[in-house]
C-alpha cells in the first residue's frame, strides 16, 4: 500500500468515524448517576424509590401525579367513580406492548391479581379486592369497603403484558413469579407499554435504554432517546463525576456538594421541598418513662430541629411539627415545631425527673441525608434536659432488622407516604400496633390511641375530601398533644445537572422524573 | 535434591492457615448475618468451602464465587496496571536517588516520595480527580470506559478509554506504595555501595554503570520480593479505596457493598478467597527467591549462606 493510499483510507475510517459520532451526539442521549440501581426489571419485586423510577421508564401505570400533584390520565385518559365501591378505567386504544400484544382490559386484571401476590405490594393494593372486566377497553376497580384513595393507587398499577409472562421459562419455574432476588424470568425481562426499551443491563454496573420509537404519548414534548444509567454509591465520586463532565444528570446530591454544584459556570442544582418525613420514635415499651406523657413533650421541646434543619441540614429540609408535609390534605398549618428548653426542663421536673435519666438510641448512617449527624445532635440537645443518650449508628442494612425487633429507646424513622396521602403515614407510624392487619407496622414507639385509629380507618371509608381532609387534620392534633413521635423535617429533594437540562420540568413531589417527558438542550 | 518434606510442608501449614482464615470468616458471618450462620454448623461451613461451595450472597441470591470471579477481571487489571507503575517507576528512581542522593531533583523526589507515604490514598484519590477530571478535565472521573471482550474476560486494556479510565485510580494506588519500595531500593543500594566487594569492583576499575546494576540492583531484588509479598495485602486494600472511590467495578467495591447492605456470606466468601490468594502469593515469592538466590530455594536443604559482607 503506498502512503498516500493509505492516507485515503485513513480519513475515509476519520470521516466514517466521525460521521457514527456525530449520529450519536444528535441522539440526544442522557448519562445519569443515581446512588444504588434497582435490583429487577419488575416493578413489583422491590417496593423502593429506585424500582418506582424505572417502572416509570419501562411501564405505564393507569394514571399518574402531576409534578404540581395532580392526577392525570396515562393508560386510562378517562376514569369515573361509579359509586363509593368502583371505579371505572377507560383504556387508551391502540397502544401496544414492547413484545407486540395490544393493551387491553385483561392485562390490567391480570396486572392487578399479581401485583396482589407481591410481598412488597400486596398492603397497598390489599383495600381493591379484584378488577371486573367490562370490554376490552373498560375495567372497573372494586373495593369491599369505601375507598378514597382508590385513584391513588391506580397510579401505581403498572400494567405488565399479560401474554408475554405466560408459561414457563428455561429453569421451568413460571415465567411470571415473584420471587424478591430470585432472579426470576419477569426480573430480567421486562415487557410493558414504556417510553423506553432495555437495550442491555448489567446490575450494579451499568443500564441502557433506547426510546420506544412507537411510543403512544405523541403529546410528549420529550426529546430523550437513549438513556445510560450507573450506579455511583459514593456521594461525592458522584458529584465529581457530574462536574468532570462524565454525567449529564445525578441524584442524590448530598448537601456539601449543593454550593460546589451551584456556583460552578456550566452545571444546575435543582432542589424542592419533599415529603419524606424525619422523626424519632419513642419506645413506650422499653421505657416506662416515655409512657409518660409530660417526658415526651419534654423531648420534643428539648430538640431544636429547626436549628437541624438550618445548620446539620444546610437548609435542605424544612422543620416539621406534624407527619403531613404541606399541601397533603392532612395538613394543619398552626402546628409548627416546638422548640423550648426552659419549658422542657420544666415539664421534666414536673414528671418528677429532674435528675434525669438514661436511654439507647439508634439511628441509620446511609439511609436519609445526614441521618447520624442528626442523631449525633439530638444526643447533645438531650442531654441539657439530663437525659444520657447511648447512641449506636448502623448501616441500613442492619439497622431494620435492629428496628423490628424495637432493639432502642429512641429509633430514627424517616417515611414517604405510599400514597402521596396522609392516611398512609398514620397507619404506619401511628395506629396501635396490629399484627394481623399490619397497621402501626413501623409504630416503633408503640403509642396507642383509638381515636386515631377511629379516625383514620374512617377516613378511608370517607370519600368526599372536605370531610376527609378535616378528619386527618384531627389526627395531626391528637397525635401534636400526645407527643407520640419526635418530629424532625421534611427532606428536600436534590438533582445536579449540566445546564441545559431541568429536571425540575418532570419531577414529581414524590421523586419520580418523567425522563420521556424530559426536553434538554445540547451542552 | 529431594524437594518432598518441603513441599507437604507447606502444603500442611498452607491448609492450617485456610482452615484458621475460614474458621474466622465463620465467626464474622455470625456476627453479621447470625441467621445464616444458625443455618450451617462450622463443620458444614468447612465442608462445603472443601469443596468448593463459596455459599449463596444474602442480597443477590447468587453463589458468591460466580459474583466474586465476575468482578475480578477488573481488579486483576487494576492492579497489575498498579504493580507495573510502581516497578516501573520504583527501580530507576530509588537507583538514581541512591547514586545522586545531594541533587535537587533526588531532593525532590524524596520529599514526594514521603507525601506519597504520608497523605491517605483517600485524600491523594480525591485531590486526583479535582484536578485531572474537574478541573483540567483530561481524565474521566469514573467507571471503567469501554470494555472488550477477550472470551469470557472482560478487558479494558484494549480501548483508548479503557486506559484513560484506568490512568487514575491506578496512579493513586501506586502513589502510596511506589514510596515504600523506592526508598527500600534507595536504602539497600546505598547500603551495598559501602560495602567491601563494591569498593574492591571499584578500585577494580569496573565501570560505575556495571556496578550499580550488577553489585547493587541485584542486591536490592531480594528484600525488594520480600517487600512485594508483604505489600500485596496493603494493594488489595488499597484498591479497595481505589475502587470505592473511582467507581470502579471490581471485587473491592463488590466487598464494600457487602458490607454496607450486611451481606454475611459474601463478606466470608471474600475473607477465605483473599486469605487463599494471600497463601498462593506468599508462595511464589518463596519461589522467587529460590529463582534469584539458589541458597534460598525452597526445594534445598538449608546450607550455611555466607553474606556478601562476610570475606
Amino acid at each position: 500500500m503506498n502512503p498516500i493510499a493509505h492516507q485515503k483510507w485513513l480519513s475515509t475510517l476519520l470521516l466514517a468515524l466521525s460521521c457514527l459520532m456525530s449520529g450519536l451526539v444528535n441522539a440526544n442521549s442522557l448519562r445519569i448517576a443515581y446512588d444504588a440501581d434497582p435490583v429487577s426489571l419488575d416493578p413489583y419485586e422491590q417496593l423502593s424509590g429506585g424500582s418506582m423510577q424505572q417502572a416509570h421508564l419501562l411501564y405505564d401505570p393507569l394514571l399518574r401525579w402531576t409534578t404540581n400533584h395532580q392526577l392525570e390520565g396515562r393508560l386510562a385518559p378517562s376514569w369515573q367513580r361509579l359509586d363509593n365501591f368502583t371505579v371505572r378505567f377507560n383504556l387508551r386504544h391502540g397502544v401496544k406492548f414492547v413484545g407486540g400484544n395490544p393493551l387491553t382490559a385483561l392485562d390490567v386484571k391480570w396486572s392487578l391479581q399479581r401485583a396482589k401476590t407481591s410481598p412488597d405490594f400486596k398492603a397497598i393494593f390489599q383495600p381493591i379486592s379484584h378488577a371486573r372486566v367490562i370490554d376490552t377497553h373498560t375495567v372497573d376497580l372494586i373495593t369491599e369497603q369505601p375507598y378514597a384513595l382508590l385513584e391513588n393507587l391506580a397510579t401505581q398499577l403498572f400494567v405488565m403484558d399479560s401474554l408475554f409472562y405466560q408459561g414457563f421459562d428455561e429453569q421451568n419455574k413460571a415465567k411470571d413469579a415473584i420471587e424478591k432476588h430470585g432472579h426470576s424470568y419477569a426480573s430480567e425481562h421486562a415487557s410493558g407499554t414504556g417510553p423506553f426499551i432495555v437495550t442491555k443491563r448489567q446490575q450494579g454496573i451499568e443500564v441502557q435504554l433506547k426510546r420506544q420509537p412507537n411510543y403512544w404519548d405523541h403529546a410528549s414534548m420529550g426529546n430523550v432517546s437513549l438513556i445510560n444509567l450507573t450506579p455511583i454509591h459514593d456521594n461525592a465520586t458522584r458529584s465529581a463525576a457530574l462536574l468532570a463532565g462524565d454525567l449529564d444528570l445525578i441524584a442524590p446530591v448530598a448537601p456539601i456538594d449543593h454550593y460546589r454544584i451551584k456556583k460552578q459556570a456550566g452545571m444546575h442544582l435543582f432542589t424542592r421541598d419533599g415529603a419524606r418525613f424525619i422523626n424519632i420514635q419513642m419506645n413506650q415499651v422499653t421505657r416506662p418513662e416515655l409512657r409518660d406523657l409530660r417526658v415526651r413533650q419534654a423531648i420534643i421541646y428539648a430538640i431544636n430541629n429547626k436549628g437541624i434543619a438550618s445548620k446539620i441540614m444546610r437548609g435542605f429540609a424544612t422543620p416539621a411539627g406534624q407527619q403531613s408535609p404541606p399541601g397533603y390534605l392532612g395538613h394543619l398549618p398552626k402546628l409548627q415545631p416546638r422548640f423550648d428548653l426552659d419549658l422542657a426542663k420544666k415539664l421534666m421536673s414536673q414528671a418528677g425527673y429532674n435528675k434525669g435519666f438514661r436511654l439507647t438510641m439508634i439511628a441509620p448512617n446511609n439511609r436519609y441525608v445526614n441521618d447520624a449527624k442528626i442523631a449525633q445532635a439530638v444526643v447533645i440537645m438531650l442531654a441539657k434536659i439530663n437525659i444520657e443518650v447511648d447512641l449506636v449508628t448502623m448501616p441500613k442494612a442492619q439497622y431494620w432488622q435492629k428496628y423490628d425487633q424495637g432493639g432502642a429507646d429512641l429509633m430514627m424513622l424517616g417515611w414517604h407516604s405510599d400514597t402521596e396521602d396522609s392516611a398512609n403515614f398514620s397507619e404506619f407510624l401511628a395506629m396501635c400496633r396490629n399484627a394481623e392487619s399490619g397497621y402501626g407496622r413501623y409504630n416503633g414507639g408503640h403509642y396507642c390511641n383509638p381515636e386515631v385509629d377511629r379516625l383514620v380507618s374512617a377516613s378511608a371509608k370517607q370519600t368526599n375530601s372536605l370531610k376527609r381532609a378535616q378528619m386527618l387534620q384531627q389526627v395531626e392534633q391528637i397525635l401534636y398533644q400526645d407527643a407520640a413521635f419526635v418530629p424532625l423535617h421534611w427532606q428536600h429533594l436534590a438533582w445536579g445537572s449540566r445546564s441545559g437540562i431541568d429536571i425540575g420540568q418532570v419531577l414529581t413531589v414524590g421523586n419520580i422524573p418523567y425522563l420521556a417527558d424530559l426536553v434538554i438542550d445540547q451542552p | 535434591m529431594n524437594y518432598l518434606p518441603q513441599l507437604t510442608q507447606r502444603l500442611l501449614t498452607g491448609s492450617i492457615t485456610i482452615m484458621l482464615a475460614a474458621c474466622v470468616s465463620y465467626w464474622i458471618l455470625s456476627l453479621i448475618s447470625p441467621n445464616h450462620a444458625a443455618a450451617i454448623s462450622l463443620d458444614q461451613y468447612l465442608n462445603q468451602l472443601l469443596h468448593g461451595d463459596f455459599g449463596q450472597s444474602q442480597f443477590y441470591h447468587l453463589p458468591n464465587l460466580d459474583l466474586i470471579l465476575e468482578k475480578l477481571p477488573a481488579t486483576f487489571e487494576l492492579v497489575i496496571i498498579t504493580s507495573l507503575i510502581v516497578a516501573l517507576l520504583a527501580l530507576p528512581l530509588g537507583l538514581y536517588t541512591a547514586i545522586e542522593p545531594q541533587q535537587r531533583v533526588a531532593r525532590a523526589v524524596m520529599a514526594f516520595s514521603l507525601l506519597g507515604i504520608s497523605l491517605p490514598m483517600f485524600l491523594t484519590g480525591t485531590l486526583m480527580v479535582y484536578l485531572f477530571a474537574v478541573q483540567l478535565n483530561w481524565l474521566p472521573a469514573f467507571g471503567r470506559g469501554e470494555i472488550v471482550w477477550l472470551g469470557s474476560w472482560p478487558s479494558g486494556l484494549f480501548t483508548v478509554s479503557g486506559w484513560q479510565h484506568i490512568v487514575m485510580p491506578a496512579t493513586a494506588v501506586s502513589l502510596t506504595l511506589l514510596p515504600l519500595f523506592l526508598r527500600l531500593i534507595r536504602a539497600e543500594l546505598i547500603q551495598v555501595m559501602h560495602s567491601n566487594p563494591v569498593r574492591l569492583a571499584q578500585a577494580m576499575g569496573i565501570t560505575p554503570w556495571r556496578i550499580w546494576l550488577r553489585y547493587g540492583l541485584r542486591n536490592a531484588t531480594l528484600p525488594m520480593i520480600t517487600m512485594a509479598s508483604l505489600q500485596f495485602g496493603t494493594l488489595m486494600a488499597y484498591t479497595m479505596v481505589a475502587e470505592t472511590l473511582f467507581q470502579w467495578p471490581g471485587v473491592g467495591s463488590l466487598f464494600m457493598q457487602g458490607i454496607i447492605r450486611g451481606d454475611g456470606p459474601l463478606i466470608a466468601a471474600y475473607l477465605v478467597l483473599v486469605s487463599i490468594m494471600f497463601l498462593l502469593f506468599n508462595s511464589l515469592t518463596d519461589l522467587a527467591y529460590g529463582l534469584f538466590n539458589p541458597h534460598l530455594a525452597p526445594w534445598r536443604q538449608h546450607t550455611p549462606f555466607i553474606g556478601q559482607d562476610t570475606p
